[in-house]
């Protein structure tokens, strides 16, 4: 996959995307960061963000507030151009995020069992996301799989990537299997939604 | 403001949300503070058995960072049994209090932890998970293990060591018995010579008790009656020596024997050994005056028998045939023989009662060999042995001895020689000078003497097996007297043989100047 070059000019264009998101979602990623690349890696993504003209600060980052969407997609195009990360890094860092979520410590009455979540798992995206709609459109418990469709959310590819390892990770911890995850359908691609399927067994 | 945050009107409720939000950070970051402060590893595993949060000390246990274990199941770190029991126990009970468990680390080893655990309920009070806790039981099962190893090993050095001391005390009993019982005298003198020990026989040789005497430095007991007399044979450094004899009363004449005793080159003391020869003195004195008795009586009618035979020989008595003259000589011949024994047996007895005294003058050693010489030349020529009668030059060899005596030593080395030797062997007498000694020395190649016999060629009545079938008709005294004769001179005697090469006989002397 190709780096893409981020400029002021499309920092600007991601951060005026309507909508806004946790910030543990930013934080967890730039922990990934931290233990991957230590805090000389760190610094140079937040030079980055400054260079980028939205000087965002690992330690400022308060994961229970609001922050413009865009920031997100932002974050991770900076990511991905300062160290050269592509799609597999990407699913790695949404595999690691539930593990560092303060988050998951709300969410844990919901993983009493498969069913449980999966129900409780537009709300969950909401806890996060005040754009984008989820839902389980397939969940079946004999076969092991689940179909997720993503509605009215378009950041950015890499997102996607982030988000297929993300619900792969958490598929895993409330079915307590490892999992495969596959993005079939993709608004980057021309789809209307995006749609995961998660199969395990 | 953030920049982030949007740049619109904030309102009431709004600002109660942003104050909310912040204690709500405060709040997480105390949890997390709090979570990353424990030093008990502690984690939360779901209804499912999936681990959802671990702590760093969790981490440092398991050995698995917070990456590699949380979304994983719990048995990988805990075996599938012993977990779920736990578990099921948990969830039923709301808590789980010590309880073991293998844990199972990264490394591929497992430690022993002690857990306990406790639910998390929602707000219908339905559990949605547990707490673990646990503690580690390594170090305490290895100091337990430890501290097993060590009782063990302390038990047996216990068991060994009291075993180790019923035997010395066994030991101790036992070298008591046989001190206390032993036939001879025995004395301990410590390393500072003082008295440590003394036995029942020792406290009888000397009638004292043994309180007496025990503890007691050299000095104080060279003044107890009696027993001073040893002390003072013994010297101030108490000195090591071999059965020499010590009279200590007339009727009391001990055998002392003493030495120093030392283990790994450490000096411990003296052991001092007292034996009783007063009856063996008295036997061997009541037998050599018998001897003495008996010789001075057979002296007399064998001098009657020689003179008589001397005249018959001579034909004082008439003419006698060829026939009858060979059987006076042979007669005549063994009345010598006679003779000589019985002079022999009165040298013994004397030397043996002490009489035998030592007149010594200055004179040359040549002079007496020569003489001796002169007395047993024509034997050898008779039988056929070469002798030869070596010197260098005429100078005489000066010392100081008895002259008949020290003939009589000579005479008995050739007159062996020439026995032992057979017909056309060689035999030397030469000598061998050192600044102050000089060496008589009789060398032949006869019969030699075996290794067996060796030892005791000096010996009173001792024959050698092989001269003995040689020459029957010898007394064994002539070795003996000759010895005696060398030490009441201060001289040394030996031999070297070697069987069927032959023996060379050599005594030493001081020279005279």
């Amino acid at each position: 996959m190709e780096i893409e070059k981020i400029t002021r000019e499309k920092a600007k264009q991601l951060m005026s995307i309507p909508g806004e998101a946790r910030g543990v979602t930013l934080k967890v990623d730039w922990e990934f960061i931290l233990k991957k690349e230590g805090k000389n890696g760190l610094k140079r993504l937040e030079d980055k963000m400054v260079e980028l003209g939205y000087p965002l600060k690992y330690e400022g980052i308060k994961t229970m507030d609001f922050y413009p969407i865009g920031l997100d997609a932002l974050s991770m195009m900076a990511i991905s151009e300062v160290f050269g990360y592509g799609k597999e890094k990407f699913i790695e860092i949404g595999k690691t995020a539930p593990k560092l979520s303060i988050f998951l410590k709300i969410f844990l009455k919901y993983f009493v069992s498969a069913e449980k979540a999966i129900n409780e798992s537009a709300l969950m995206w909401r806890r996060h996301y005040s754009v984008g709609d989820l839902t389980i459109t397939e969940f079946n418990k004999d076969k092991g799989y689940i179909v997720l469709r993503l509605e009215n959310f378009k950041l950015h590819k890499l997102y996607c990537y982030n988000l297929l390892g993300y619900f792969s990770k958490i598929t895993e911890m409330i079915v307590g299997e490892s999992v495969s995850a596959e993005e079939r359908k993709c608004v980057f691609d021309g789809d209307d939604y995006h749609e995961y399927f998660l199969k395990w067994k | 403001m953030s920049i982030f945050t949007k740049p619109n009107k904030l309102e009431s409720r709004d600002k109660k949300i942003a104050l909310l939000l912040t204690d709500l950070a405060s709040l997480e970051d105390y949890i997390n503070d709090l979570f990353n402060f424990s030093p008990l590893p502690i984690c939360f595993i779901s209804p499912l058995g999936v681990i959802l949060e671990t702590n760093p000390a969790f981490e440092k246990a398991s050995g698995f960072s917070k990456d590699e274990i949380i979304g994983e199941s719990v048995d990988k770190i805990f075996i599938r049994e012993e977990i779920a029991s736990i578990s099921k126990e948990t969830l039923k009970e709301g808590l789980v209090v010590t309880r073991e468990l293998s844990l199972l680390k990264k490394d591929g080893s497992s430690s022993i932890v002690q857990v306990f655990t406790r639910t998390r309920i929602d707000e219908n009070s339905k559990p949605i998970g547990y707490f673990l806790g646990l503690f580690d039981l390594s170090n305490i099962k290895m100091t337990e293990q430890e501290l097993k190893r060590v009782q063990a090993a302390l038990l047996n050095i216990l068991e060994d060591t009291e075993e180790a001391r019923r035997k010395a005390e066994e030991e101790k009993d036992k070298t008591q018995a046989i001190i206390i019982n032993f036939a001879d005298g025995l004395l301990l003198f410590d390393k500072n010579h003082n008295l440590a020990l003394v036995n029942p026989k020792a406290e009888n040789f000397f009638g004292i008790g043994g309180e007496k005497i025990t503890n007691k430095g050299l000095q104080e007991l060279v003044s107890v009656p009696g027993f001073g007399k040893l002390i003072e044979f013994l010297g101030p450094k108490l000195k090591n020596v071999f059965r020499k004899e010590l009279v200590i009363a007339k009727d009391l004449i001990l055998e002392v024997s003493a030495i120093s005793m030392k283990k790994d080159k450490t000096y411990l003391g003296n052991l001092v050994v007292l034996h009783d020869v007063s009856r063996e003195k008295m036997v061997e004195r009541l037998k050599t005056e018998f001897v003495s008795l008996a010789a001075h009586q057979l002296r007399t009618p064998l001098s009657a028998v020689k003179w008589s035979l001397r005249m018959i020989l001579d034909g004082d008595m008439g003419k006698i045939n060829k026939e009858q003259k060979e059987i006076m000589e042979k007669t005549y011949q063994s009345n010598e023989r006679m003779i000589g024994l019985v002079n022999n047996l009165l040298n013994i007895a004397r030397i043996e009662e002490g009489k035998y005294t030592i007149n010594p003058i200055q004179t040359d050693i040549i002079k007496i060999c020569q003489s001796a010489v002169n007395s047993i030349a024509d034997n050898f020529k008779k039988k056929g042995v070469d002798f030869k009668f070596i010197r260098s030059g005429n100078k005489p060899i000066m010392v100081f001895v008895d002259e008949e005596k020290l003939e009589l030593v000579v005479q008995n080395m050739l007159d062996n020689a020439l026995k032992y030797t057979s017909k056309s062997g060689k035999v030397f007498l030469s000598f061998k000078e050192t600044a102050k000694t000089v060496t008589v020395e009789v060398r032949d190649d006869g019969i030699g003497i075996t290794d067996n016999d060796q030892p005791r060629v000096f010996s009173k009545f001792f024959r050698a097996s092989q001269a003995a079938l040689v020459e029957p008709a010898g007394s064994g005294l002539g070795l003996y007297m000759a010895k005696n004769i060398i030490d009441s001179h201060n001289g040394k005697i030996g031999f070297k043989s070697q069987p069927g090469k032959g023996s060379t006989f050599y005594f030493t002397v001081k020279k005279q100047k």
